[in-house]
C-alpha cells in the first residue's frame, strides 16, 4: 500500500535530489537544506524521507563511491524517477494556479528583502 | 583503513557500535558512512567539541522504525519469482517421476474429500431447516409432557385445541399463536366442475388464520393477513395447477372430504413449500371450520384430545424459562381434575423452531424427520474418511523423505534457510491438495444425484451455490494443508546437510513408528465400520424375516371409497364390494379394518381399565376396528377358545364385543388370556365392552416399536379392505379388482398396496442407513488399501538390494513374501484388537433403538477381521510377490 501523496519535507528533499543530481545523497541533501532553510537538518531525517520517496517510486538509488571521510564506506546516490518528476511538476502546477488565483492586494503585505 | 581510524575527527567509537547493533545490517554501510561524513564536515565548520555534542542528535535521528526494522524496504522483490518457479518445477518433476505415489496421493485425497463434501452438503441441508422463516428466532413449538406415576413420561409436540388461546391471553410474552391440525390420513378433494377427477391429498393441515403471519411461506396470490377465513382454502402453486390448470384458481371452489367435509373457496396460492421446511403441506384449510364442524365443537375435548400442533411467537427478549413456567401453570390449572383422577403430572416446554426438525422423536405426524444422531454420525464418518486419506498422504510423503534428503542437503548448503524449505514443501503439498480439491468438487457433484437416490434425500442445489460451501471449502483446504502438509514439511526440512550428503540418513526409521501408528488408526476405523455394517445388516435381516404372527403374503390392501352418492350407507357399499370381490376366482378371502399391519394405528388412548376399576388403573392402548374375517385372513391365532365368526353381532343396549391381544390381557391384570374372556372393560370411562376373544401377540409395526396393547372392535365395512389372492397372474387380478372398484365407486381413486411391501416400507430408513454406511465403508477400505499399497511398494523398493542378496544366498520366494508382509499383518491384527471393543460399544448403542434386536456375536468380528486381513494381505502381497520374483541380477547389477 503505497501512499502516493507528497509530504512537505518529502517535497523539499525531492527537489534537493533534483538539484544535487548526480551527487544527491543524504549528507549533501542535509547540508543543502540546512543552508537553504537555516534549520538544523539531520541526515537521519533525510534518510528516512528518501526511503519513503523510494517506496513511493519517486526516486531510485544505487550505491556510489567511498570516501575517506566516510571511513571507506560507500554512499547511496539518488536520482529522481519519471514518477518523481511528474509529481514535482504537478505540485508546482497546483501551487502556481493557486498563486495566480490570489487577487491582488488580498495577501497582507510583507517586506521582501 | 586502520590508519584512518586514528584520525582525530572520528566520532565516538561506542556510539557507532551501538548503532551497528540497532541498525538493519543492509543499511549499516550507508548510515555509518553518512554519519561519519557529516561529523567530518561539522568538525571542519564548527570544531570538534561542537561536532561531538551535535553528533548525538544526528545518531538519535536514525532511531526510527524504518532504519531499525530488519527488512530493508530497499529490496523491492519480496519473493523472487525464480524461486517460486523452481518450487513448481521441482514439484512437477517429483510428481512425474513418482507417478504411482502421486496418483495414490491425489486419488485417495480426492475420494476422501468428495465424501467429506457430500456429507457436508447433507449436514448443512439438515441444519438449514426452517431457516427461511423471518421470525425463526422467536417461534417455538409447544411440547407437552405428561407422566403417570410409575410410568415413563409421555413427551409429544401435541396439545389440545384450547391451550393456545389461553396461553396468548394470559402470558404477555406471547405475540401470536397458530395451531395446526394434520389431516391424519387422506382427504379426498375434487373440483365440482370435474366430478370424475378426485384426488387423495395427504399433505393437508387445518391452520389458524395467523399461520401466514407467523411463518414465511410466500403467497403468490392472496393476502397473508386475511388468509384462512371460514370457508376458504389455500393451495400450493402445484396443487392449484393440478386442479385448475392454467385458470385463475382464486374464487374457484373445491369439495373436500376429510375431518370435515364441505365446499371451500380458493382464497390464496402459496409457493410450493421448500424441501427444508419441517412442515410439508399442499393444502391448508381453516381451523375455525374444523373447530366448529367436527367433534371438537364439544368444549370438553379442548385439553384432552391432543391432536393439535401449537406454535407460539414470543417477544424478542422473552425469558424462555419463565415463559415455560407460566405455560406449565396454565396446563396444570386446566388439567387438574383429570390429572388427580389418573395420578398424572405434566409440564410444557417451548421448543425453538431451529430445533424442531432434528428432534424427530416428539411424535408429531407428517413432519419431515431428521435426527441429530444421524447427522452427528455422518459428520464423524466424513471426518474419519478424510483422516484416512490424510494419513495416506502423510505416510507416503514422510516415507519417501529419503528420496528428497539429498535435495534438502544441497539446498541447505547453497544457503536455504529452514523456513524456506518448509515453505517449499508446504507449497508442494498445497499444489497436490489443491488438485485433489478441484477433482473432489467435480466428483462430489457427479455423485450428488446418486446420493439423493440412495438415501432419499433432496439435495437439489449444486454444491457450489451457497457461500457457506466456499467458506467450508477454504477452511477444509487450510486444515488439510496444515494436517497433511506441515508434518512432512517439518520432517523434510530438518535434515542436517552434513549427515545427509554423506548418505548417512538413518533410513526411513525416523517416523516409522508414527507411520505404523497411523496405519493402525486407518485400519481400526475401517474394521469398526465393517463390523458395524455386519451388525446393521444382520439386524435388518432379522427384522424383516422375523415371525410376525401374521401372514402378509398375497394380501392386497385397498382404501375404501370416500366419495359416495348422497344417502349411500358406506358400510353397506363396502360390504357389497367385498361380496363382489369374493366372486372373483382369484380372491380367496376378504376382510375390512380401520388399520392394516405396518401402518400403525389411528387411535391412541390412555384410559382403558376393567369395568368398575379405579381410574388410576387405566392403561394405554390402541384401538382399531376389524370385521370378523380379519383374524383368519391374516392368520392370527385366537388363543381363547371362543368361536369367532359372523355370528358375533352387536345388539343394541348390550356391551360391544371386543378382542384384545395377550399383552393387553396381562396389562389389564388378568392372570392368563383365558381369564379375560367375557370380562368387561371400559375405554375412557365410556360404556363397558365385552372381551370376546384374545389373540396371540403379533408384530403389527416395525421392530423399532414396542408392543402395544391392542383393542379391536368388531364391525363390518371399515376404511381398509384386505384381499387375499392366489399367486397366479397378479396383473390380471389387479386389473379385475380395479375394474370392479371403479364400477362400484366412480370418482374414487383406486389406491392399493401389497401388505408385505407396506410392512417392509417401515424399514426404508434403516435400509438407507445401511446402504449409506456400506458405501462409506467400502470407500474407507479402498482409501486405506491405497495407502497400504503405496507403503508396501515403497518398502519393497527400499529393500530391493536386500531381497536380491537374500535370493542369491538361496531364500525362497514365499520366505521373502512373508518377510515383507509380516509387518503389515501385525499392524492389521493390532488394529483389529483396538477396533473390536470400539465397534462393540458403538453397535450396542445403535441397537438400543430397536425393541427387537439381534445379539452382537463373535462371528461378526471374526468375519470383519478376516476380511480386512485378507484385503490387506492381497494388497501387500501384490507388491511383495513382485519384489520377490524379480531377478536378483537386475537389482544387484548396478552399484
Amino acid at each position: 500500500m503505497r501512499r502516493s501523496d507528497l509530504g512537505e519535507f518529502e517535497e523539499v528533499v525531492l527537489l534537493s535530489v533534483a538539484v544535487l543530481t548526480p551527487q544527491a545523497y543524504s549528507v549533501a541533501i542535509a547540508e543543502a537544506l540546512e543552508e537553504e532553510t537555516g534549520r538544523t537538518i539531520t541526515t537521519g531525517a533525510v534518510h528516512a524521507a528518501l526511503q519513503r520517496l523510494e517506496n513511493k517510486g519517486f526516486v531510485s538509488s544505487q550505491m556510489g563511491e567511498a570516501t575517506p571521510e566516510r571511513g571507506g564506506r560507500r554512499k547511496r546516490l539518488f536520482t529522481v524517477t519519471i514518477a518523481g518528476s511528474r509529481i514535482l511538476h504537478d505540485t508546482r502546477a497546483v501551487r502556481n494556479r493557486l498563486w495566480d488565483r490570489i487577487a491582488p492586494q488580498s495577501l497582507p503585505q510583507i517586506n521582501l528583502t | 583503513m586502520a590508519a584512518r581510524n586514528h584520525r582525530p575527527n572520528t566520532p565516538p567509537k561506542w556510539v557507532d557500535n551501538l548503532l551497528e547493533r540497532l541498525c538493519d545490517p543492509k543499511l549499516r554501510e550507508e548510515v555509518l558512512g553518512d554519519l561519519h561524513e557529516r561529523y567530518h564536515l561539522r568538525v571542519q565548520k564548527e570544531g570538534e567539541a561542537k561536532a561531538r555534542r551535535g553528533y548525538w542528535r544526528e545518531v538519535l535521528a536514525y532511531i526510527r522504525p524504518v532504519i531499525i526494522r530488519r527488512q530493508s524496504m530497499l529490496t523491492t522483490k519480496p519473493i523472487p519469482m525464480d524461486v517460486l518457479n523452481n518450487h513448481f518445477r521441482i514439484t512437477f518433476r517429483n510428481l512425474r517421476s513418482k507417478k504411482v505415489y502421486a496418483s495414490i496421493n491425489i486419488l485417495g485425497l480426492t475420494i476422501g474429500l468428495s465424501c467429506c463434501l457430500l456429507i457436508f452438503k447433507y449436514v448443512s441441508f439438515e441444519y438449514s431447516f426452517d431457516t427461511f422463516n423471518q421470525n425463526r428466532s422467536t417461534i417455538y413449538r409447544i411440547v407437552q409432557t405428561t407422566q403417570r406415576s410409575g410410568e415413563e413420561p409421555n413427551e409429544a409436540a401435541r396439545t389440545g385445541w384450547a391451550m393456545a388461546p389461553v396461553l396468548a391471553q394470559e402470558v404477555p410474552e406471547v405475540v401470536r399463536f397458530t395451531r395446526l391440525h394434520p389431516e391424519y390420513g387422506n382427504a379426498i378433494v375434487l373440483d365440482p366442475n370435474q366430478p370424475d377427477k378426485a384426488f387423495e391429498e395427504e399433505q393437508v393441515y387445518y391452520a389458524d388464520s395467523t399461520f401466514f403471519q407467523m411463518f414465511s411461506y410466500p403467497l403468490i396470490k392472496g393476502n397473508p393477513a386475511r388468509a384462512l377465513a371460514s370457508g376458504t382454502v389455500m393451495l400450493s402453486e402445484s396443487t392449484a395447477r393440478k386442479y385448475f390448470g392454467n385458470e385463475n384458481p382464486l374464487g374457484q371452489s373445491l369439495d373436500v372430504k376429510g375431518w370435515i367435509s364441505g365446499s371451500f373457496r380458493v382464497d390464496g396460492v402459496f409457493q410450493d413449500v421448500p424441501a427444508n421446511s419441517h412442515l410439508q403441506f399442499d393444502m391448508l384449510l381453516p381451523m375455525v371450520d374444523l373447530l366448529e364442524k367436527s367433534a371438537f365443537n364439544d368444549p370438553s375435548t379442548g385439553w384432552g384430545w391432543t391432536n393439535f400442533i401449537t406454535y407460539v411467537q414470543l417477544q424478542k427478549n422473552a425469558k424462555l424459562a419463565a415463559v415455560e413456567q407460566k405455560f406449565t401453570n396454565i396446563l396444570e390449572q386446566n388439567r387438574v381434575e383429570d390429572w388427580r383422577q389418573t395420578n398424572t403430572t405434566g409440564h410444557v416446554n417451548a421448543q425453538p423452531l431451529s430445533d424442531v426438525h432434528l428432534n424427530a422423536d416428539l411424535g408429531t405426524p407428517r413432519v419431515v424427520m431428521g435426527s441429530y444422531r444421524v447427522v452427528y454420525f455422518f459428520s464423524i464418518i466424513g471426518l474419519v474418511i478424510l483422516l484416512i486419506a490424510l494419513v495416506n498422504y502423510i505416510n507416503l510423503t514422510t516415507a519417501r523423505a529419503l528420496d528428497r534428503a539429498r535435495e534438502v542437503g544441497v539446498r541447505k548448503v547453497v544457503g536455504a534457510a529452514r523456513g524456506q524449505l518448509i515453505i517449499q514443501f508446504l507449497s508442494e503439498s498445497a499444489f497436490v491438495i489443491f488438485t485433489a480439491f478441484v477433482l473432489a468438487v467435480a466428483l462430489a457433484e457427479v455423485f450428488r444425484p446418486t446420493l439423493n437416490e440412495l438415501v432419499g434425500l433432496n439435495l437439489t442445489n449444486a454444491l457450489w451455490v451457497s457461500l457457506g460451501f466456499w467458506v467450508a471449502l477454504l477452511i477444509l483446504f487450510l486444515a488439510t494443508l496444515l494436517i497433511a502438509g506441515l508434518y512432512p514439511a517439518l520432517v523434510l526440512s530438518s535434515f542436517r546437510p552434513a549427515t545427509v550428503l554423506k548418505g548417512k540418513v538413518s533410513r526411513v526409521a525416523s517416523g516409522a513408528w508414527l507411520r505404523r501408528g497411523l496405519v493402525v488408526f486407518q485400519f481400526t476405523a475401517t474394521i469398526v465400520l465393517l463390523i458395524s455394517i455386519t451388525v446393521v445388516y444382520t439386524q435388518i435381516n432379522h427384522m424383516r424375516n422375523r415371525d410376525l404372527g401374521i401372514n402378509l403374503e398375497q394380501v392386497l390392501t385397498i382404501s375404501a371409497p370416500r366419495v359416495l352418492p348422497e344417502g349411500t350407507d358406506r358400510a353397506n357399499a363396502v360390504e357389497t364390494f367385498t361380496q363382489e370381490l369374493r366372486r372373483l376366482s382369484a380372491v380367496k378371502q376378504t376382510a375390512t379394518s380401520s388399520s392394516v399391519p405396518g401402518k400403525g394405528f389411528n387411535y391412541y388412548t390412555n384410559d382403558i381399565r376393567k369395568a368398575g376399576a379405579d381410574p388410576s388403573t387405566g392403561i394405554d392402548g390402541v384401538i382399531a376396528n376389524i370385521d370378523t374375517s380379519f383374524a383368519s385372513l391374516y392368520g392370527m391365532e385366537l388363543i381363547a377358545n371362543h368361536e369367532f365368526n359372523d355370528r358375533i353381532t352387536h345388539t343394541a343396549g348390550e356391551p360391544y364385543p371386543i378382542i384384545i391381544n395377550e399383552t393387553a390381557a396381562y396389562a389389564l391384570g388378568f392372570e392368563n388370556p383365558a381369564e379375560a374372556i367375557d370380562q368387561e372393560i371400559t375405554i375412557e370411562g365410556d360404556k363397558p365392552n365385552r372381551i370376546v376373544g384374545v389373540f396371540q401377540d403379533v408384530n403389527w409395526s416395525s421392530a423399532h416399536a414396542t408392543r402395544e396393547n391392542i383393542f379391536f372392535f368388531l364391525g363390518p365395512g371399515n376404511s381398509q379392505i384386505s384381499v387375499k389372492v392366489t399367486t397366479e397372474n397378479l396383473p390380471e387380478i389387479l386389473a379385475a379388482v380395479e375394474e370392479l372398484y371403479q364400477r362400484l365407486f366412480p370418482g374414487n381413486p383406486f389406491q392399493y398396496a401389497f401388505a408385505d411391501e407396506t410392512f417392509d416400507a417401515q424399514y426404508r430408513k434403516d435400509q438407507q442407513f445401511a446402504k449409506l454406511i456400506s458405501v462409506f465403508t467400502v470407500i474407507a477400505i479402498v482409501i486405506a488399501c491405497l495407502g497400504l499399497f503405496g507403503l508396501a511398494a515403497f518398502t519393497a523398493e527400499q529393500r530391493t538390494k536386500e531381497i536380491g542378496i537374500r535370493k542369491v544366498l538361496g531364500a525362497s520366494v514365499p520366505s521373502i513374501v512373508s518377510l515383507l508382509a509380516k509387518n503389515f499383518v501385525g499392524t492389521v491384527v493390532l488394529a483389529f484388537l483396538l477396533a473390536s471393543p470400539l465397534a462393540w460399544y458403538t453397535m450396542h448403542q445403535w441397537l438400543q433403538d430397536f425393541s427387537y434386536r439381534v445379539g452382537i456375536q463373535w462371528w461378526m468380528f471374526a468375519v470383519s477381521g478376516t476380511l480386512v486381513l485378507l484385503i490387506a494381505l492381497i494388497t501387500v502381497s501384490f507388491q511383495s510377490i513382485r519384489a520377490a520374483l524379480a531377478n536378483p541380477v537386475d537389482s544387484l547389477r548396478n552399484e
